[in-house]
Order: structure tokens, then sequence, then C-alpha cells
């Protein structure tokens, strides 16, 4: 496996399309939008991205349902998308190269990280799994 | 500019240590019993609740935990399985068997499985987790994407550690659109 491999641009890991929800949206349709199964999502979707006027301003991860929501027994009802989300996540674009998303992903402990343009308006995600997938085509098959 | 030139010269550097011979992860490197890269996961029970388990997510700071019983392995639960299955379905979930949620006999391997095996399996089943399990099926540890990552950064690490910080990438991108 050669690393130069990794200094292609992350839109050759074919991202999804980024799912988002406004920051105002109460909880429990975000939540449903997650838990949507798609032909694309057949485990629904580990990671919300979050808007206010289109920009991306935050994001909801399956790890802040379970830590500030479920363990603290907060009622869902009650919540709404900005209140729960991880505001400011780092961002990289669709020109980065694939290593700048494993740099994130190790220093950051992050397995989702959103794609913008330059206006800051979420274009995609990618996911700590879609760069093991890229990796695969790299190395010997099983 | 000063900084510009910093920049021009850090990307430089850069492409010139990639385009060095031997820059390569060797097969060897990417061959790596998966005995020396897993990492530890707690247990619970088969017949544990629910609530055990987000505890010990939450204590543990650990996105899945094994399910034993007799200590052989039974299933994993992760944090999708609690998402999909138990957020907002459920009213009163806490008390409730694990063993309804968990992923049951999910695909394991063996410590002297090597780490391209597990990045295979990784792909083909879309799995983040995989256990690593001995003779007996007793679970030793787990093998997770992010650990993957990891490992491979801390093996390239030039080429990642002399990444410019993000204020200069985005200074860079400012210059580039300018």
């Amino acid at each position: 496996m050669d690393v130069r491999i990794l200094q292609e641009a992350i839109h050759h890991l074919d991202p999804h399309l980024a799912d988002h929800v406004n920051i105002e949206l109460p909880l429990a349709e975000a939540v449903a939008q997650m838990q949507e199964v798609t032909s694309e999502h057949q485990r629904g979707m580990g990671a919300l991205l979050v808007t206010q006027e289109d920009k991306l301003i935050g994001i909801i991860t399956e790890r802040d349902l379970v830590r500030r929501v479920i363990s603290q027994k907060r009622d869902i009802k009650r919540l709404t998308a900005g209140q729960v989300m991880t505001a400011q996540p780092e961002t990289l674009t669709a020109e980065d190269p694939i290593v700048f998303a494993l740099n994130l992903m190790h220093f950051g402990h992050y397995r989702h990280i959103p794609l913008v343009d330059e206006e800051n308006k979420p274009v995609g995600i990618i996911t700590s799994k879609d760069i093991i997938k890229y990796i695969s085509q790299f190395i010997k098959s099983i | 500019m000063p900084f510009e030139s910093f920049v021009d010269d850090e990307i430089s550097t850069m492409q010139e240590q990639l385009n060095e011979s031997g820059r390569a992860l060797e097969t060897h490197e990417i061959q790596v019993p998966l005995g020396s890269i897993m990492h530890h996961v707690p247990s619970v029970l088969s017949g544990a609740s629910v609530q055990d388990v987000i505890n010990l997510m939450v204590s543990h700071d650990i996105g899945s935990i094994f399910v034993v019983s007799d200590e052989s392995l039974k299933g994993v639960i992760g944090e999708r399985d609690i998402l999909l299955k138990v957020l907002n379905k459920l009213g009163d979930y806490a008390n409730l068997s694990v063993d309804h949620f968990m992923k049951c006999d999910p695909l394991t391997l063996k410590p002297e499985d090597l780490l391209d095996t597990a990045i295979q399996h990784m792909a083909q089943g879309g799995f983040r987790h995989i256990p690593i399990v001995d003779d007996q099926h007793r679970p030793l540890g787990m093998v997770s994407v992010r650990h993957i990552i990891s490992y491979l950064i801390e093996h390239f690490p030039q080429e990642v550690l002399t990444l410019p910080p993000k204020p200069i990438r985005n200074a860079m991108r400012a210059r580039e659109g300018a």
C-alpha cells in the first residue's frame, strides 16, 4: 500500500450527501431521521449535520445521544437538535487530501467529518468506515 | 509574503517526501497480527440490563461492549443498536435485557489473524468493530476502525505530522480562491 493513495482528494471516497436539520428542529424528529433505514443507510445514520441559515453549525452523533440524552435520562421530547449537538465541528472540503481526514479522526477521536463548501454550507460527510473501504482496495484481498 | 512562502515550502517539502522512494507501507506492516493492535473492551453477562450497558459505555468512554455467557462471546452491543432500537421507541428500556438489542454471533477473528484481513472484512461487511476471540470463543479484545486509522497514522508519521495546521490551510484556501 502506497502512502500516496492518502494524498488523493476526499471526493475519491465517494462521500455521502449531507443529511442536515435545522438547529431548532425538535430532537425527536432529528432522531427519527437518523433511525430511518434506507438503501444507502442500512443501519440508519450515525451522525446528522445541524445548520442555521443553511450554514453548518453543529453535528449530532450517536455518541452525543448516548452521552447527553440517554445516559442522563433526559426527555427527548423537550429538546431541540441545537441543545444536543456538538457545536462548530472540524470540517474539511471535498478537495482536501484524505490524509487530513485521517489526521482529524486520529487526533480528534472523530468518526464523522462534515464536508463544507466555501460558504460553510454542508455538502457531504465522511466516516472512518469510508476510509477503511477506500484503503481496502489497495491491499491484499481475502 | 513570508507567510505564503512558508506555506509553499511546507507543501513542496511534503511533496518531496512523498515522491521519495520507499514511502509505501510495506506488506509486513499491513500484516501485523490483530492481537498486537486490539484493545480491551468490557463485557456484560447475557441478561444484563440496557442501563448496565449504557453505564459501561459512558464510564469506559467506549462505543461497544461484549455480551458473554459462560465466558463465551454471545454478541456485541454498540451505540448504533441503542440509537436504532431503544431511543424514543421504548418507554422504560433501562431494565430490559441487553440480549434483545445486541448483535448476535458477530463475525470474529483470532489474535494471529492479520490486519489486512480485518480491513477487508470491515470493508465488505460494513463492520466498524471485529471481536477477537480465542479457541474457546472467549473475547480477548476488539479491533475497531478507529484503532486501524490510528495504527496507519502512527506508521505515516512524516506525512501526517508535518501537515500544515488548520489556520494555515484556511489561509491557503483563501489565497487559492483569490
